[in-house]
């Protein structure tokens, strides 16, 4: 491969983990649910909240409008005042974008003259396509408002009164349900 | 080489069959619920097909099949009960009043943007490689290339040698660099290998030959030069499709040329000229053409035929026993000039036949002198063959000699190149450029002033990389037929080829080697 080619590619590869970078959950293996079983988990999402108090990473149960509750082994009250910042995974987007920019790239070589267009649309473009895919299972505080975080808690109508606290606890870690057979 | 585009087609095929997903989740309250309308709910059936009902309670009901009634105001269908802490209670049919629902959770799940933008991207890049996977014959091909500056930029100007495909036919090829100009005392030609070939250079010189300001300088097949004061466009051209005057009059890329026939690719079609000459003066004809792909159509397949034994048949092209297939070439030929006689009868003046489908190449053709002021001048070649961008008449006043001028500069990768430039300089040694090496030649011009036109010198030969779909094309029956009966041989090739035809040449352009 000629110097250019691989500084093009290392050019991708940086970006690419960049990209990763700037999109790590934290979340336990398997905790996170694909995109198309996110209809099927009953549970709230992943959610690593960073406050004056420290870190807390697990799921969401509820948001109040002065309180982030998020449940580890036990379930954290977190004023949302003293919240510095926060993020929410909805799902795992399991990278294969990122993974697909790199391949794409190298099967330019296919192109000949042509390659002067593809190759930059892959290494531009597959870059850009492949940093805007790692974030779109991501909301992050302060970017976005504490209350968008809500619909993906596990009690989005908020904390159920009566509810005994001590007893929640986070979505144990595994794959999410499979897929029901739909009745129709 | 199929292999290979196979393979990167394969890659980009599994690309595409990779999905990836976005969610878009909504709250429905039950106020929210009440005023869905029919259409709203057919829309919410079809696009989330599980919904989840809050209870006020932290329980959860997960509908896999439901429906909405909104004049009773409930959600009925089949689905499972969670409590709070997500354990499974129950399941069945189970029809809720949206009272007793807190929230009713919707979950679209469609195509992210990234993976739509990956996917275009994947279509547009399997799209050129299964161009070039369906046309081999026609992937770009063919010698040096070389490149100067216009006064816009650089220009694909010359290709070098076209004719030199095996060692024993190294030759010197002369091109005319039309429309270089120098800056600052120096012309710099770009040579690039675009193509799957090494090429072996043994030199590139640039031939820079004084004028008188307005002349121009031609060059005949044979290597004479000739100043021109002025030069005449036709009064008319015509060919079979009818009047062509405006592709010939100027040099200006507009090209007149001609589909090979249906029924037999050596059938001959004419081009007549009408000039208003000056009876007694020397004219020469110019003409600005290139070939057309069907001569490099023919060469790779002859190269197929030959397949897994093609590279012991280039080595022994041009010696005593194996020759090119000239009778094949002879069918295709060149472009034949015919001049009107003592009688007015066509008399046959010359033959130009330079070789090369990349670059147009000013030609000059001597004829004798006209002895009436009508002078009509007939271009007899054979049909799909040639493009001409240029015919004129040039009045020609002087012989004239070029002064040689070696590189004396050579640039790789925008780095000096010394042994690249020994390599160019010195006639005992070559330099060998494998695709996607470009150099930079730069040339100082001669100090005696202007205006100069310029030329390039190039010698050496080419290696075409043999391609493994044309191995998969050997056939030693076809082979001899294009040797002993060439006419046949073009006669049967035609259909194979006029399919490809109309999408040759884009495709060759296309196909051009590129680094990434």
């Amino acid at each position: 491969m000629h110097g250019l080619d691989a500084k093009a590619l290392a050019w991708v590869l940086c970006a690419g983990l960049i990209a990763w970078g700037c999109a790590s959950t934290n979340a336990p293996d398997r905790w996170l649910p694909e995109p198309e079983n996110v209809p099927l988990d009953a549970y709230g999402s992943w959610m690593r909240v960073r406050s004056d108090s420290g870190q807390v990473l697990g799921e969401l149960i509820a948001f109040a409008h002065d309180t982030v509750f998020v449940a580890d082994s036990v379930l954290h009250a977190i004023p949302s005042g003293i919240i510095k910042t926060a993020r929410l995974v909805k799902y795992d987007e399991a990278g294969l974008i990122g993974a697909a920019v790199p391949l794409g790239f190298l099967s330019t070589v296919s192109n000949g003259w042509y390659l002067v267009f593809t190759g930059p649309l892959w290494l531009i473009g597959g870059t850009i396509a492949a940093i805007a895919r790692a974030l779109d299972p991501i909301i992050d505080y302060p970017g976005e408002p504490l209350a968008a975080f809500r619909a993906y808690a596990r009690f989005p109508q908020g904390l159920p009164t009566g509810i005994d606290r001590s007893s929640v606890r986070m979505k144990p870690p595994g794959n999410p349900a499979e897929r029901p057979r739909r009745r129709r | 080489m199929r292999a290979f585009w196979l393979a990167c087609v394969c890659t980009l095929s599994l690309l595409g069959g990779c999905t990836a997903y976005d969610v878009e989740r909504t709250m429905l309250t039950p106020d929210s619920l009440r005023t869905l309308n029919d259409a709203g709910i057919r829309q919410l059936e079809v696009s989330s097909p599980y919904v989840k009902a809050h209870l006020k309670s932290g329980n959860l009901f997960r509908f896999d099949a439901w429906t909405i009634h909104t004049e009773s105001s409930t959600i009925t269908g089949h689905a499972i009960l969670f409590n709070a802490s997500r354990d499974t209670l129950s399941q069945g049919t189970y029809s809720l009043g949206f009272d007793s629902i807190a929230i009713l959770e919707t979950n679209v799940v469609r195509n992210s943007g990234s993976a739509v933008a990956i996917t275009v991207f994947m279509g547009i890049t399997a799209a050129v490689a299964v161009n070039c996977i369906a046309n081999p014959k026609s992937c770009f091909g063919s010698c040096p290339t070389f490149y100067a500056d216009d006064g816009d930029g650089p220009r694909l100007q010359a290709e070098g040698f076209s004719s030199s495909i095996a060692p024993a036919l190294e030759a010197a090829d002369i091109d005319a660099l039309f429309h270089a100009q120098a800056r600052d005392g120096e012309i710099a030609v770009i040579m690039k290998n675009e193509a799957f070939e090494t090429h072996v250079v043994r030199h590139v010189d640039l031939l820079a030959l004084q004028h008188r300001e307005g002349s121009r300088t031609f060059v005949t097949p044979d290597g004479q030069f000739w100043e021109s004061p002025s030069q005449l466009t036709p009064r008319s051209a015509t060919a079979p499709e009818g009047d062509c005057l405006s592709s010939l009059a100027a040099a200006d890329g507009n090209e007149r040329y001609s589909l090979a026939d249906a029924d037999y690719l050596g059938a001959k079609e004419e081009v007549t000229l009408n000039f208003l000459v000056e009876p007694g003066k020397p004219y020469g004809l110019v003409l600005g053409c290139r070939q057309t792909l069907l001569p490099t159509y023919l060469l790779y397949q002859t190269f197929a035929y030959m397949g897994s034994d093609a590279a012991r048949w280039i080595a022994q092209l041009g010696q005593q026993e194996i020759r090119e297939p000239d009778r094949m070439a002879g069918l295709i030929g060149g472009i034949e000039i015919f001049v009107p006689g003592r009688g007015g009868e066509p008399v046959f003046a010359g033959l130009l036949n330079e070789h090369g489908p990349l670059a147009v190449d000013m030609h000059l053709m001597q004829l004798p002198a006209f002895t009436d002021t009508a002078a009509t001048i007939q271009l007899r070649m054979t049909k799909g063959t040639w493009r001409i961008d240029y015919a004129g008449l040039a009045e020609l006043s002087r012989r004239v000699e070029p002064a040689r001028v070696q590189p004396a500069i050579v640039l790789k990768g925008g780095v000096e190149d010394e042994h690249a430039r020994g390599a160019l300089t010195d006639s005992a040694r070559v330099l060998i450029s494998l695709p996607g090496d470009e150099y930079t030649l730069r040339y100082r011009l001669p100090h005696s002033g202007g205006p100069y036109e310029y030329f390039i010198e190039s010698r050496g030969y080419y290696l075409e990389w043999i391609r493994q779909e044309w191995i998969r094309e050997e056939n030693p029956l076809f082979l001899s037929q294009m040797f002993l009966d060439p006419e046949g041989a073009l006669r049967r090739m035609t259909p194979e080829f006029k399919k490809v035809e109309p999408d040759m040449e884009e495709c060759f352009w296309r196909s051009r080697y590129a680094r990434p």
